[in-house]
Parts: C-alpha cells; structure tokens; sequence
C-alpha cells in the first residue's frame, strides 16, 4: 500500500476521530438526502478594522470532511450544511464553493450561513 | 432640534455632528412610521427601488476627506470652504433558504448595501435637511458628488462577504480663515439693577 493510500486511510484518525478535532457536520443533498459525517469545522467571526472607529464584523465558516466517507454524493454549490458549535448551538449553512483534493481525499467546503428563519 | 451655529472652533466636528444627527433623526422617524423595517421616502427621482423591510441595517461611519478655499470667494474676514466629507457603508450578511431556493449571503449584502445607499442619498438631498441641522445659511450646498462601491481590505487582502460603498457629499459653507482670529468691533454692555420688587432703579448703556 502506498503512502498516499495510507495517508487516505489515517484520515479516520486525523479529520474524523470524535476523540481528537472530529466535529460532526451534517451534509444534505439536493434530493432531500443527509448524512452525519465528523469533520474538521471552523466558524469564527472576524473584526475588521476600518481605521475609522467604527469596526465591521465578518462571520466565516468551512468544513472539511473525507470524501470517500460521503455516500451521499459529493457535497457542491447547492448543498446545506448543519454544524454546531461547542455550547451546542446549530447553525444552517449552504456550500458557497467545495474544494476536493483528490489526493489527499477530503473536500473543504466554504460555507456560508443562514438566516435563522 | 437645530445645533448652535457653528464656531470658530468647531468646523468640522459640527458639520460631522449635524450629518450624524440629521442621519439618526431620519433613522428614527423612517421606523416610526414603518415599523421595525427600513423605509425609504420616495421623492422625486428613485435610482433604486429595493425592498429593505426584512433585512437587518449595515454600518454608517462619517469621516471628514478633504477642504479646499476657492480663489475669489469670501475676503479678509470670510472665507468659503468646501469641503467633503465621506460617508462609508458597510454591509454583511447571512444567507436565506427558503423552500430549497437559497438567496446568498453577498446577494442580500449588496441589497442592505444598495437600501443604505438610498436612504444617505435621500435624507443629505432631501430639502428637510437641506441645513443639515444647522443655522439656516451656513450650509450653502450639502450635495452628493460620488458614490463609490468597494470591498473592504485588511493588510490589503480583500474582506470576502463584507460589501461597502462610500458616499461623498461635498459641503459648501463659509466659515472665517485660521490666520485671522475674530475682532470685537463694538462691545455693547447694558447693566440694569432692581430691588425686590423688580423695579428698575438703575440703568447704564455703554457702546465702546
């Protein structure tokens, strides 16, 4: 086995292991189909300062999840995406681009979030 | 509530100040009379028509840019300014799904971006304001010369999901040059003196 196929397979520990950084992201396809997979997610909210007292704030989101996990289809522009936070909270995003890296095996979605309806 | 007429001192702060207000009354009276939603008047020319009741506000910020003193305009003891101040607005968004159909987030961005916009348009133009909260004469022109739409940068890298556009409204008033500070030309003083029961028992009148 090669290392690049076992670089793949050590995704299981290092992107998807809930012990270690695996969070879970929930994807859902255009036809109503979802699945739970674990993955690496980041939301943060960014301060921009505009160099005029008055500060902006920017709300930024990504996923990365292991492709050959995703059943599903592979995630693209018209996606949803539910993530939580640590306290638990969920917030609905939609893919804004999907990035694969067919080497490595994963697929880092930008997200962007929804409207609380 | 008009400011004070503007003093020596006090330029531009004043002028800063009464935009700021006359923006913040416009903002309290447009909900007032819509409810919890942006409103727009409509007066006599509409470049954008956009239906801003939904959506969440951006952010307003107001900075001075730049004076300038014609040649031939005011003497000695006047002098007239123009100046223009930039209006900068900032406008981020979320996204929203409704029924599979997603609008995104920069999409609802540049709407709050655009309904911005036309409110600062309509309220520096409308003839309401047209004294910006100032004496009535000083401000000879509030008038929207450029507006600009831009993405915001930090360390030069573009802010993605943040749209702005900045407004310049050029500002014509007359205000006294710094090398000449005022002169009293006459100093008129009048004391009067009463008792307790308010009669005048003494009166001095001195023009110096």
């Amino acid at each position: 086995m090669s290392l690049i196929q076992r670089s793949e397979e050590f995704l299981e520990r290092s992107l998807e292991d809930p012990e270690a950084f695996g969070w879970t992201v929930t994807l859902k396809n255009p036809f109503g189909e979802s699945q739970v997979v674990f993955g690496q997610v980041r939301h943060i909210n960014m301060l921009i300062d505009i160099d005029t007292g008055a500060d902006v704030q920017q709300e930024q989101a990504s996923a990365t999840v292991r492709i050959s996990t995703i059943t599903i289809g592979e995630p693209q522009k018209n996606w949803l995406v539910a993530i939580t936070d640590t306290a638990g909270n969920e917030y609905d995003c939609y893919v804004v681009e999907a990035f694969p890296d067919r080497t490595l095996g994963i697929i880092v979605l930008k997200l962007g979030l929804l409207e609380t309806p | 509530m008009p400011l004070p007429l503007i003093t020596e001192n006090m330029y531009f702060d004043t002028v800063l100040k009464a935009i700021e207000t006359t923006l913040k009354a416009e903002s309290v009276n447009q909900i007032a009379l819509g409810g919890t939603g942006w409103k727009t008047v409509r007066e006599r020319f509409d470049p954008w028509t956009v239906d801003v009741d939904e959506l969440n506000p951006g952010v307003a910020n107001i900075a001075w840019s730049s004076s300038n003193f014609p040649d031939g305009e005011g003497s000695n003891f006047d002098q007239t300014s123009m100046s223009s101040f930039d209006i900068d607005i900032y406008a981020s968004q979320r996204g929203l799904e409704v029924g599979g159909v997603i609008t995104p987030k920069d999409q609802r961005a540049a709407d709050v971006l655009h309904a911005l916009i036309t409110k600062i348009y309509y309220t520096i133009m409308s003839p309401v304001y047209y004294d910006l909260g100032l004496e009535p004469g000083t401000i000879v022109r509030p008038w929207i010369t450029n507006i600009v739409k831009f993405i915001p940068t930090e360390t030069n890298i573009p802010i993605e999901g943040v749209l702005a556009a900045r407004l310049s409204c050029r500002i014509k008033f007359e205000e006294i040059p710094p090398q000449i500070s005022g002169v009293n030309l006459e100093i008129i003083n009048i004391d009067a003196n009463r008792n307790d029961d308010v009669d005048l028992v003494e009166q001095t009148f001195d023009v110096s």
